[in-house]
């Protein structure tokens, strides 16, 4: 009896044991998308995923009014939401769509060369045939080349960015320094501001994208924005004389002191804290920064900073041509049940959002119609004034470039920085 | 006799769910690892067979991995010889009673208990070249000429990582060396005393050859814990500047979730795995010897 006893336990334990291994190994049952149609009024559950996890993000809080509204008004769409931290995130969306990518029909991501690998990979789905009902029409022209591969519109722009040249007006004047408006004025500054003890225009290095930001500053305005965008979308090559300048000019600025001597041990962070603490005359940053020179608690330059436009050179770059433009937006999974409906969110979130975000400083929007500017912080009033004679635009490479080549560039870069690499072996790194 | 298989059999049956599971999360992901690293492969769309061509590539070709090992190396042998003797010494002295000895053990083991994220950015303030800790000490000594940016410079940057981790872990080794040298009988301690052995013999001829198998684990935490060394380096460096303070894992991180070569990053892991389990088999056997002797007493 006893070892009969013994037996059963064995059997059933063993028994338990198998089925939960068995039940561990296919978690991929999609079971909230199935679960929906069988419903009498027919619900549609709508998976949402994007990168705002944070509870005082501005983005977020945009976001969750906005989500709010789209499901008053269609009350057939129930829309579920995940976020996860930037660097998470990714990971995230390269796991999901690795696999089959069932859990997810709307979600956030950059265009450019990032999205490239799902576009190539058919994940995603092309909304050409979604945005014939007049999208179009209502979108600014020109902001869909970070979303378009092979002539398909994938994504629809949200809001843009901008690289601007913030100058602390305060340390120029104290220093008698004149805020540079050619390269040679921004040489002459940095080695004046370098002689008295103040460090000229702060980078985080540490941070490749963050060096690349002033080589590829340099390098619009030696080579122009229209073969550095035929290079970054692989139609040219990497053979302008520009860009060998471009790296010299680097070179020129960091022997002159420029960055200071620990600029390869500073991150993006840091870099943003010591020009928010007064104590760096310079800045070269993207338009979301006009915000924190504002509303950053520890911010001492509230009224100090002034955004200047990257220093022209007597290279190929006109003045109208910017750095910046369209790359984050939301994305429609190719393999989600119900193509129509994340097609029609996927319009209305990006739309809804480009405005918001364009109404609190936080970037400009991509779609025509009238924005309220009466709460914008008057450094952004200033970029918007200035973007407004854009004739050109280049994104930044680490968006564009695929991720191996942004890899190498940033790394090259870096080495520039160091004075690794002479500008010859810089364009070698990238031919 | 029938009963003695029986239970054979029973004690096989139970012990097959842990079996599977820990094949199924350890040993598998191995072979899946070491299978992916013969593909080019950049996570989604098609997988190309390369053969053998990214472990060919790991070892010929890839300066910076190589000295990434060199890295590993290094810092394996900063924790053999630096870190495993202070705490040694440390466990030695705590284990012979000192006053507040409680107090002393607690102090020693607070590194460990706080998470590297926090121990990482403590010493990025301490190594900062502006506003740094080290430098303004050296300068209130009068020697700036030493002064420089720890990090940021290619002499000093891995240095500065290994000292954090070598740091860190002292209070852990002393910790689990403690415990064994309480764990040794007093009478042997009376014995020598009586012989008249003084405290360096104790040590050399009591404590230090019936601490072998702790030891060991010591050792092979420390080695292996230096070879897949992840933390410090990414939170402080980051690998470089221009991969000077890159570790393998680190450099494994940038191919997988940067560069997308899930092929060349996965055969980068197997590596790893690979080194770390070779290193384990290598110290079991130099320890062997050394051990029976200390179970033999």
């Amino acid at each position: 009896m006893k070892q009969l006893i013994k037996k059963a336990v064995c059997f059933v334990l063993t028994g338990a044991m198998i089925f939960s291994l068995t039940a561990c190994a296919k978690p991929n049952t999609p079971a909230a998308a199935e679960q929906a149609p069988a419903a009498a009024e027919e619900k549609i559950t709508l998976n949402v995923w994007h990168q705002w996890s944070n509870d005082t993000n501005d983005l977020r809080k945009i976001y969750t009014q906005a989500v709010e509204k789209y499901m008053a008004e269609h009350s057939n769409v129930v829309i579920k939401t995940d976020t996860l931290d930037t660097e998470a995130y990714k990971t995230k969306i390269n796991t999901a769509f690795a696999s089959n990518s069932a859990d997810v029909d709307v979600f956030y991501y950059w265009g450019g060369g990032k999205a490239r690998k799902l576009v190539e990979s058919g994940k995603l789905l092309a909304l050409d045939d979604y945005v014939k009902d007049g999208t179009m029409d209502k979108i600014l022209p020109g902001s869909t080349t970070a979303f378009t591969y092979n002539g398909k519109v994938y994504s629809l722009p949200m809001f843009s960015w901008n690289m601007v040249l913030y100058c602390n007006k305060e340390i120029f004047e104290t220093n008698s320094v004149k805020i540079p408006e050619t390269y040679d004025e921004l040489l002459d500054a940095c080695k004046k501001l370098s002689a008295k003890g103040v460090l000229p225009l702060v980078v985080g290095a540490k941070d490749g994208w963050n060096a690349a930001f002033v080589y590829e500053a340099l390098a619009l305005r030696e080579v122009g924005a229209e073969k550095i965008n035929g290079y970054l979308s692989g139609s040219a090559k990497f053979d302008d004389p520009g860009y060998a300048e471009a790296a010299r000019k680097l070179q020129e600025l960091t022997a002159a002191g420029a960055f200071g001597k620990s600029t390869l041990a500073t991150s993006h962070d840091e870099a943003d804290a010591a020009f928010l603490a007064g104590k760096a005359a310079m800045r070269l940053m993207g338009s979301w920064f006009a915000g924190a020179v504002y509303t950053n608690k520890d911010s001492k330059v509230q009224d100090k900073v002034v955004a200047a436009k990257i220093p022209m050179s007597a290279g190929n770059g006109s003045a109208t041509e910017f750095k910046g433009g369209f790359i984050e937006s939301f994305w429609v999974n190719g393999n989600t049940a119900h193509k129509e409906e994340s097609a029609a969110f996927c319009k209305y979130i990006n739309e809804v959002m480009g405005k918001a975000a364009a109404e609190n400083s936080m970037g400009f929007a991509g779609w025509k119609g009238d924005i309220d500017t009466s709460k914008l912080n008057p450094l952004t009033l200033a970029i918007a004034d200035q973007v407004k004679t854009q004739t050109g635009s280049v994104l930044a490479w680490d968006t564009s470039l695929d991720e191996a080549a942004t890899v190498t560039h940033l790394e090259a870069v870096q080495a520039l920085f160091g004075n690794k690499l002479t500008p010859e072996k810089f364009v070698e790194a990238h031919q | 006799m029938n009963s003695l298989i029986y239970t054979k059999k029973s004690i096989a049956v139970f012990l097959l769910p842990a079996l599977a599971i820990y094949c199924a999360i350890v040993i598998v992901p191995i072979f899946i690892t070491a299978y992916f690293g013969l593909f080019e492969y950049n996570g989604m769309g098609s997988m190309d067979f390369i053969g053998l061509d990214n472990y060919k590539k790991l070892f010929l070709d890839d300066e910076v991995f190589r000295n990434g090992i060199l890295n590993s190396l290094k810092l394996a042998g900063a924790s053999l010889f630096i870190q495993l003797p202070i705490a040694l010494v440390l466990a030695m002295i705590l284990a012979k009673g000192v006053r507040f000895e409680k107090f002393y053990r607690t102090i020693y083991f607070i590194p460990v208990v706080i998470s590297s994220m926090v121990i990482g950015q403590l010493w990025l303030r301490i190594l900062n070249g502006d506003y740094g800790l080290l430098n303004a000490i050296l300068n209130s000594l009068g020697l700036e000429k030493y002064a420089m940016v720890w990090l940021g410079d290619e002499r000093t940057a891995f240095a500065g990582t290994v000292v954090p981790v070598v740091w860190q872990y002292v209070g852990y080794h002393m910790l689990i060396m403690y415990a064994g040298i309480k764990s040794i009988p007093t009478d042997i301690y009376e014995a020598a005393k009586i012989d008249g052995a003084n405290n360096i013999q104790t040590a050399f001829r009591i404590t230090i050859p019936l601490l072998m198998p702790v030891l060991k684990v010591c050792v092979t935490f420390a080695l292996v814990g230096s070879l897949r060394a992840f933390d410090f380096v990414y939170i402080m460096t980051g690998g470089g500047p221009f991969h000077a303070s890159d570790v393998p894992s680190t450099i494994m991180y940038t191919n997988l979730f940067r560069k997308g070569a899930y092929g060349y990053g996965s055969a980068q892991a197997f590596f790893i795995i690979l080194e770390c389990l070779l290193l384990s088999l290598i110290i079991q056997s130099l320890f062997k010897k050394s051990e029976d002797a200390a179970s033999a007493i």
